[in-house]
């Protein structure tokens, strides 16, 4: 079985990184976009498992993305993750009537993020590294 | 000739317009009395010539005997003429009494003038001895019992006059006067022929001689004549209080009496021989003219002296009307320098003043206030125009100003707007005072108008720019805390990869350190989320969710939420809440941030071996009361008092831990207390702390209150809609969580604003899987709501695929007993208790099926 993909799109390179030594280290294949408009491009491309969405992007915000994913006939059934800085109140409800699956509050908590995509991508629970 | 009854017949006290001086009042008093004796006395005359007449006893129809007598018909016009006189007098002066006064006076005329047609025609009518006859030769009588020519005369005189009483010319004088002067002047050439028993001016006349009483009775009637009407004519010369009234009245007396006397003491010595006749004409007028000129003397100097004083008084008059020009001149002077200074500082202060007449409706306004309405001076102004010129929707409340003003008879104030002719809106001031006449009614309003447009944009300005300043702070915070999350993100990013070894494996030393790091991003990120939860708290936006809550969840997941960190430090922590409490109205989630943040900070401020307890303890069945005990250092005063104020930190500078942004327990005032609760601390320095709070005990009338509210009840029937989702056996606890939420988010979704309710968990047992709308419907309307959940339910394809089946049944709720004039509070109840008995027997139904 190979391994699921996950697309990330993070504007910050840092947190690019995080997510890639994290999710690696957890058996996911990885995939980056640092912008909206790179983002539905690449998903495109790698037609991932899950999408990793931050909500503060250059060239349009996360909603957009949503709502262009939504509109995609090959892509409105992947499952989206939205991480942000975000106010939660306010913006949760919004992501969730967009259609994205779960809202995460930055700075997260990694198991459970990795809890959240691993359920909603299918894969067991393979998780090796978690702070203890 | 013309008759004016109110010249000749002035009320009393009244002369012709003008007061009568007391003197006056009281001459005219005496002449009145003279003229009603005068006519009294010639009718008693009369009556007793009448009498000697009738009974033969000569001596009382000549004063003395061997004098001319009285004759009848002389008698009967003297008394007549009395009665007519006396009835005409003035005072209680009614046509009737006129009326007879006239036909009494007529006989007068008619006595007199047959008695003259009789001497002319040298006929006898025989009229003059047709009461008593009259002896043949009686002394100085031509014809028997015929009176004398000169009596008929003077009593047709009379007569008219009488009957003229009240009569005058074009020229303004009566002709009763002059006729009663004729009467008189014959009456008194008649006594002086008496008093020098001149026979000579007797024999005059071939005819009979007027007799001695007769002449006096004349005299009287004539006299009073004269005076009945003492205002008018010839008699107001004499009556009247100018100089001349006054000099006449002081000589008239003497010029009667002086010659008249005089001359009989002349004649008496002549007769007597003393001296020859030249001479005693000589001595009488030396006499005359000696008295007469002391008379003269005697008057000018009164005259003099009484000008000399009016003079005096006037010029002291005078005086004192000048001294009063003078200070009505001073006042008026002051008075205008006052209205102008305050004209003017109304015009500066651009103060407009009014005055509303209530009768008319009328308004009179300055010119300030026209300036400030931009209206062309009109006075008076007619209230429409005023109402014309507010704005529609202010004028309702400035009209109940006034009208409160009037009602209540005092002063008021308002605010309103006006429309400017140009279209501009500009806001007016107003303050008014009624104004109360002698019977305590409300005439009119006084007021003044003020243009506070500028103010007002002034303080809007104001207004705007503090919240401007919130709103500017509020984003300024939200946007700052999310961009401190991105960096910390990635802190903890790494700091977790590095601890979870996928770096490589750490050291016992690293490790440490790097769990030292991730505990304070933990507390970075905990400040953060206060800071937002701070700024929503100020903005309104903190949300909070109440439902049926357990408090004891709540406190035994914050208890082991913290365990480790009181384990660290020393502190035990213990629990003392009963499982048994009743379950609250509250947010699950807020209650748990605010038992953390006082448990924290109790075990932050307790020293190592010290005691962090949470107690739980019901208050009047409406209120669990938490409380989080420590044995720390407790606080002061006046920490205690201020210790919930936003950035409020307690001086320990013994402590060493992190103080922390000073939020946490504003956050917590601010969660309990939109969560209906209280919030407050007891404390003593050295001696620990405890921090209570309350939160309401959940009850289905804080659920459904809000539909009531809409005057609904009880128009509508209500339907208890249950829907129950049921899991096959197998599948995660995880799994079935998220399903019971997605359910929960369906029901919600079908439900009508304002006229469906979910009911929150309530503990009844199982639960978790029923849902319970409370529903403002009838039958027809549950079992859409019913059939419209289950459409939801299959058009989630996941919730299909998922072993779940959902089952959705109604019940109607029987009719509440309604008493009429409930009050709102007791309807909810009504309403509550029938909704929850339905539901409990709702699962106990399924209990025994």
């Amino acid at each position: 079985m190979s391994n699921k993909k996950i697309l990330v799109i993070e504007d910050d390179a840092d947190v690019r990184l995080g997510y890639n030594v994290l999710l690696k280290a957890n058996h996911y294949d990885t995939f980056f976009a640092a912008d909206a408009m790179g983002a539905i491009v690449e998903a495109r491309k790698c037609m991932p498992d899950v999408i990793v969405l931050d909500l503060g992007l250059p060239a349009g915000d996360g909603f957009v993305v949503l709502e262009r994913l939504r509109a995609n006939m090959q892509l409105q059934m992947v499952p989206v993750i939205v991480v942000s800085g975000r106010d939660l109140p306010v913006n949760k409800e919004r992501v969730l009537l967009l259609g994205a699956k779960a809202f995460v509050q930055k700075p997260w908590n990694d198991n459970e993020l990795l809890a959240l995509i691993g359920k909603l991508s299918g894969q067991p629970d393979l998780s090796v590294a978690q702070p203890k | 000739m013309l008759y004016n009854p109110a010249l000749y017949h002035p009320a009393p006290g009244e002369a012709a317009g003008v007061s009568m001086s007391d003197s006056e009042t009281r001459r005219f008093k005496l002449l009145r009395i003279y003229c009603e004796g005068s006519a009294i006395a010639a009718t008693g005359m009369a009556c007793v010539v009448l009498y000697g007449w009738a009974f033969r006893v000569a001596v009382l129809t000549s004063v003395l005997p061997g004098l001319v007598t009285m004759k009848v018909n002389t008698a009967l016009a003297l008394g007549f003429s009395g009665i007519s006189v006396w009835l005409q007098l003035p005072g209680k002066l009614s046509s009737r009494r006129r009326l007879s006064a006239h036909f009494f006076a007529l006989l007068v005329v008619l006595i007199g003038v047959a008695t003259l047609a009789e001497y002319s025609f040298g006929a006898n009518l025989g009229i003059d001895e047709l009461l008593f006859g009259d002896p043949k030769g009686s002394v100085g009588t031509s014809s028997p019992g015929r009176p004398a020519p000169t009596t008929a005369i003077a009593f047709l005189a009379i007569g008219l006059a009488l009957m003229l009483l009240d009569r005058k010319t074009k020229r303004g004088s009566g002709p009763a006067q002059g006729l009663s002067l004729w009467a008189g002047l014959i009456g008194m050439m008649a006594i002086t022929g008496y008093v020098y028993q001149a026979t000579v001016v007797s024999k005059i006349f071939l005819y009979t001689k007027v007799a001695l009483n007769t002449a006096i009775g004349l005299f009287l009637v004539s006299s009073a004549v004269f005076f009945a009407r003492p205002r008018a004519g010839l008699a107001g010369d004499l009556t009247g209080d100018g100089a001349g009234s006054v000099v006449a009245r002081r000589f008239l007396p003497a010029i009667l009496l002086v010659p008249v006397l005089l001359g009989w003491i002349c004649l008496r010595g002549e007769i007597a021989g003393m001296y020859g006749m030249e001479l005693g004409l000589g001595l009488q007028t030396t006499v005359n003219i000696v008295v007469f000129a002391a008379l003269v003397w005697w008057n000018a100097r009164r005259l003099n002296k009484e000008y000399a004083q009016r003079s005096q008084a006037e010029v002291e008059i005078r005086e004192l009307n000048a001294a009063l020009e003078r200070r009505v001149a001073e006042r008026t002077r002051s008075l205008e320098m006052l209205s102008e200074r305050l004209s003017l500082a109304t015009a500066i202060a651009k103060v407009g003043v009014w005055e509303w007449e209530l009768v008319s409706k009328m308004s009179i306004w300055d010119a300030t206030m026209f300036e400030i309405y931009g209206f062309a001076p009109v006075v008076p102004l007619p209230y429409e125009k005023w109402a014309a010129a507010v704005l529609p929707e202010d004028l309702p409340a400035a009209e109940a100003n006034l009208q409160k003003s009037i009602a209540e008879k005092n002063q008021g104030s308002a605010e309103f707007r006006m429309i400017l002719p140009d279209g501009s809106v500009r806001n007016i001031s107003v303050i008014q005072k009624a104004i109360l006449d002698d019977e305590d009614k409300v005439i009119r309003l006084i007021g003044v108008n003020m243009d506070i447009t500028e103010r007002k944009r002034a303080e809007e300005a104001l207004e705007q720019g503090a919240k401007d300043q919130i709103r500017f702070k509020d984003e300024f915070l939200s946007h700052v805390s999310h961009e401190l999350r991105s960096p910390l993100t990635a802190i903890k990013q790494f700091t977790t990869i590095l601890l979870s070894g996928l770096a490589g494996e750490l050291n016992k030393e690293q490790r440490e350190y790097q769990q030292i790091v991730l505990k304070n991003i933990r507390q970075l990120q905990s400040m953060i989320d206060d800071l937002l939860d701070v700024t929503r708290a100020e903005a309104g936006k903190l949300s909070v969710e109440p439902e049926s809550t357990s408090a004891w969840d709540a406190v035994t997941d914050s208890i082991n939420t913290l365990r480790v960190s009181s384990e660290a430090k020393g502190v035990s922590l213990v629990s003392e809440v009963p499982p048994d409490l009743p379950p609250v109205h509250a947010d699950q989630t807020r209650l748990r941030q605010i038992l953390i943040i006082l448990l924290d900070n109790a075990i932050k401020f307790t020293p190592k071996g010290g005691a962090v307890s949470i107690r739980a303890r019901l208050r009047e069945t409406t209120f669990v009361v938490l409380e989080v005990c420590d044995t720390g250092c407790g606080m002061s005063a006046e920490a205690s008092e201020r210790v919930f104020e936003r950035l409020y930190q307690v001086e320990q500078p013994s402590q060493a831990s992190r103080k922390g942004l000073g939020l946490g327990l504003f956050i917590c005032k601010e969660l309990v207390t939109r969560q209906g609760g209280e919030i407050w601390v007891q404390s003593q320095s050295q001696a620990g702390s405890t921090f209570s709070f309350t939160l309401p005990v959940f009850s289905l009338n804080n659920v459904i209150a809000p539909l009531l509210k809409d005057d609904r009840w009880p128009a509508e029937s209500v339907a208890l809609v249950m829907a129950e989702i049921c899991f096959a056996a197998g599948g995660s606890l995880e799994s079935q969580q998220e399903c019971r939420h997605e359910v929960r988010n369906l029901v919600q979704r079908c439900l009508l604003p304002n006229l469906d309710v979910l009911l929150p968990k309530m503990s009844y047992g199982a639960e978790e899987e029923r849902f319970f709308v409370a529903a403002f419907a009838d039958e027809k309307g549950a079992s859409i709501l019913a059939k419209r959940i289950r459409d939801q339910f299959d058009c989630i394809p996941h919730l299909k695929r998922t072993d779940l089946t959902l089952s959705v049944t109604y019940t109607m709720l029987k009719p509440f007993p309604l008493e009429g004039g409930s009050s709102l509070e007791k309807m909810v109840t009504t309403m509550a208790t029938s909704l929850e008995e339905s539901i409990k027997s709702q699962i106990l139904s399924e209990g025994v099926s």
